[in-house]
């Protein structure tokens, strides 16, 4: 009856330590998905406000280089796919990179025109330019690094278990693309 | 004593202290730091407030070591340092310099870089080598930083002090009515009484000065809206960047990555390992950084101090071998018997069998003794090296203080050894190095004791110490008359050994204090602490005032310095607008102040040539 009754008590502790730990573990998941979203957030506000500097970009550049057609359709198309690839997955990041690297090549060709690189509305789109890639870099570090601490939350013992009860997955690296690890860039 | 008399002798101190105390209390808790509440969550960067500056916002305007810890990895991410990690433990990265004017630096930006550039050997020094050596220079270092710190703070707007002027100034004003009725009711008790009315002046005046100081006290710094505004905005930072997990586990070679992102998160609180690799306290005295021999390296040191032989003259360590013999010689003959019987132990009872055998221990232990005193005292050894630690060990026990110091440990590296045992130097010997000197001792191994010091270089000058003396004060004030001029330090102008050869007495340096404290003065002090030499460097008003006292009461001593006297008890003399002053002490006997002469050549020689100020003439 004492050994019966002392089993049950320790069974409900148990019981109720193994609970604890749950909640604390479900809630750490969700705090660190939520960390991810906010992430994501500060990069994609950081995305799209390059994406809004693009036309001006692009028509400045018109007004002196209007031959150059292939590279401003290029950036143009470019921008495009990226604004349409909702998200934050792999065709997102493929896209950036492909606008990424079509502005490298515009400005490539803007070094070919002196009275464009003299140009005050160009001089100050390449400085806006400039520092919004430096926040989408800082933005990109914290956002890979709270899908760090996520995927490893994910992956390891015992908050792994939660993850796959409640349907938290890993979620993908920002990651810089091919042209990107290429000495291609819009930093000036 | 009637009502009349309590109302007035009781009652009225009482009241008025009360109601002192109230308002004091009152103001105290009215001035308290107003809790801030933070901003919503951002990333960016919210301001352009240096991260010391933002360290003391987010910690309700108190000063934390976070400030010197993000200032230094500020410095790495503008490119002042350069911190390179050699291998996965944070612990093993390198502080290095990269040659970049720091002419833009701000006050307490430059006094961490100087730290830095201070330790560097060849531009480098290991992170975690920053720590100090010296409790004195640590705590003066830290109190430089903060007021440099509030100062900007202050400047910026950002932050004032707890009580303001006024405050101040009701609260002296009302103390100094609190205090005149302390003494209207001690003078009514007094001359009611028939006591000496002095009483109640002492009452009032002792009342006052504790009231005023009490008024004048600082108790730190308190937020103004600006400070409110930008601490909320960068509390929103803090959130954002306590979001992120591994954030806090960025070592401090991270900087390059993430920038300014990394010294803002260390002033915010937020980054685990780089707050605890940086540390620029003092120093762990059982591992220790020298650079003596060219290449860093680091030396795990012990400190004997478990056995009563170590730091002890060999006269005692014989004193006591024969005090050990005396009483083992009794035991074993006069309770034992003779030696013959002790041959028959089963004959002998157990009292007595222990006691013959605590004798025979304790002659084996005179022995030992007697032998390891013999060879220590036939073999003492030397050892050439840079001094690491130099720290009290032991103190004379005494009721009204802290004692007399007896003898400090004393850590050389010669250079080979990556485990030191520290040795034990006599404070009559111990001014006679100090951190960082190049030196040579004599010393008996097995007592640990060092018999002497030579000073083959000395240490390079603490030029943080020096540069920063004057940091609060604004541009044009004149400096305090007993303030020690830029470099010179008054320790450095003569040596224990030659005050020694000319009073003819055993001296050791007395080092100048710590912050608090004039800095301008040092003296030399006999076996028995009492003063034989004191020395001061000063300038301006106090420089004039010691100048004219020596000419008008002494005679010229011509050929030292621009000029020289030699008076009744002191010498002084002048270089450029540096005035040495030597006062013979209660300890120098009959040593004439004429004598010192000698001496004063030698110190006044060794100040650093400078201008006669234009005003300083006969005046």
């Amino acid at each position: 009856m004492v050994l019966g009754l002392v089993l049950v008590t320790v069974l409900l502790v148990l019981l109720v330590a193994v609970l604890v730990a749950a909640i604390g573990g479900y809630n750490r998941l969700i705090r660190l998905r939520a960390q991810v979203q906010a992430s994501w957030a500060q990069v994609d506000v950081q995305l799209k406000r390059r994406h809004s500097l693009i036309p001006n970009l692009v028509s400045t550049v018109q007004g002196y280089a209007g031959h150059e057609r292939a590279t401003l359709e290029a950036v143009t198309a470019a921008r495009v796919a990226a604004t349409t690839v909702p998200g934050g997955g792999p065709p997102r990041v493929d896209a950036e990179g492909a606008l990424t690297e079509a502005l490298g090549r515009l400005f490539a060709v803007a070094e070919a025109y002196p009275q464009l690189k003299a140009s005050d509305t160009f001089a100050e789109l390449q400085r806006e330019l400039a520092a919004t890639e430096d926040k989408i870099a800082y933005a990109r570090q914290f956002y890979n690094a709270a899908v760090q601490s996520l995927n490893t939350a994910v992956q390891t013992l015992p908050t792994n278990v939660i993850a796959g009860l409640a349907g938290v997955r890993p979620e993908p690296y920002f990651e810089a693309t091919g042209g990107e690890r290429a000495d291609v860039s819009v930093r000036f | 004593m009637n009502v009349s008399h309590r109302v007035i002798e009781i009652g009225l101190p009482v009241a008025g202290l009360a109601l002192w105390a109230v308002v004091y209390g009152i103001t105290r808790l009215a001035s308290r730091p107003s809790a801030v509440n933070p901003a919503p969550a951002a990333m960016d960067l919210p301001g352009a407030e240096p991260p010391a500056v933002v360290s003391l916002l987010v910690n309700r305007w108190r000063y934390t070591v976070d400030a010197a810890e993000s200032t230094l990895l500020d410095l790495a991410a503008r490119h002042y340092l350069d911190l390179r990690q050699a291998d996965p433990d944070p612990r093993h990265t390198t502080v290095h310099l990269t040659g970049r004017a720091t002419d833009d630096l701000n006050r307490y930006e430059r006094q961490v870089f100087d730290r830095v550039a201070a330790r560097a050997v060849d531009g480098m020094v290991p992170l975690t080598a920053l720590g100090f050596s010296d409790a004195n220079r640590s705590t003066a270092w830290s109190k430089r930083l903060r007021r440099a710190v509030v100062a900007d703070a202050q400047r910026r707007g950002l932050s004032r002090r707890r009580f303001s002027r006024p405050v101040v100034i009701l609260l002296t004003v009302l103390g100094a009515v609190v205090a005149a009725g302390v003494g209207v009711g001690s003078w009514h008790y007094v001359t009611r009484v028939g006591e000496d009315t002095f009483g109640s002046v002492a009452a009032f005046l002792v009342t006052m000065a504790v009231l005023a100081s009490l008024a004048g006290r600082d108790l730190g710094e308190r937020d103004t809206p600006a400070g409110r505004a930008a601490a909320a905005r960068w509390l929103g930072l803090r959130a954002w960047l306590a979001g992120h997990e591994s954030f806090a586990d960025l070592p401090p070679a991270a900087v390059t990555v993430w920038d300014r992102y990394l010294p803002y998160g260390a002033a915010l609180g937020v980054t685990r390992v780089a707050s605890q690799v940086i540390d620029l306290g003092m120093a762990d005295r059982r591992r220790l950084w020298s650079s003596y021999g060219g290449r860093w390296r680091q030396v795990s040191v012990s400190y004997p101090g478990g056995l009563p032989r170590y730091g002890q003259p060999l006269g005692w360590i014989v004193f006591r071998a024969l005090i050990a013999g005396l009483l083992g010689g009794t035991f074993a003959r006069v309770i034992g018997g003779s030696p013959i019987a002790w041959t028959r132990f089963t004959d002998l009872g157990p009292v007595t069998l222990g006691f013959v055998l605590l004798g025979l221990a304790l002659l084996v232990l005179a022995g030992y003794l007697l032998l390891r005193a013999v060879v220590d005292l036939a073999a003492p050894t030397t050892v050439t090296g840079e001094v690491l630690w130099h720290q009290v060990w032991q103190r004379q026990t005494s009721d009204d203080g802290p004692g007399r110091i007896i003898n400090r440990y004393l850590v050389i590296d010669d250079g080979h050894a990556d485990r030191l045992r520290a040795w034990i130097i006599p404070e009559q010997i111990a001014g006679e190095c100090r951190l960082g000197d190049v030196v040579t001792a004599r010393v008996r191994p097995w007592t640990r004791r060092v018999l002497g010091v030579t000073v083959h270089r000395a240490a390079p000058e603490p030029a943080d110490d020096a540069a920063y003396a004057d940091d609060d004060l604004p541009s044009g004030t004149a400096l305090p008359g007993t303030a020690t001029h830029g470099a010179v330090q008054p320790e450095r102008l003569l040596s224990a050994a030659e005050v020694g050869a000319a009073t003819g007495r055993r001296v050791s340096l007395v080092r100048p204090a710590g912050s608090g404290q004039v800095r301008g003065m040092a003296s030399f002090v006999d076996g028995s602490g009492t003063t034989v030499l004191a020395l001061q460097v000063t300038r301006g008003m106090m420089a004039r005032f010691n100048l004219t006292v020596g000419r008008s009461t002494g005679v010229p001593l011509p050929g030292v310095g621009d000029e020289a006297y030699a008076g009744p008890d002191r010498v002084v003399g002048r270089r450029g607008d540096l005035v040495l002053l030597l006062v013979r002490g209660p300890g120098a006997g009959g040593v004439e102040a004429a004598q010192l002469g000698g001496l004063l050549a030698a110190a006044v020689s060794r100040l650093p040539s400078e201008p006669a100020p234009q005003h300083s003439g006969a005046g």
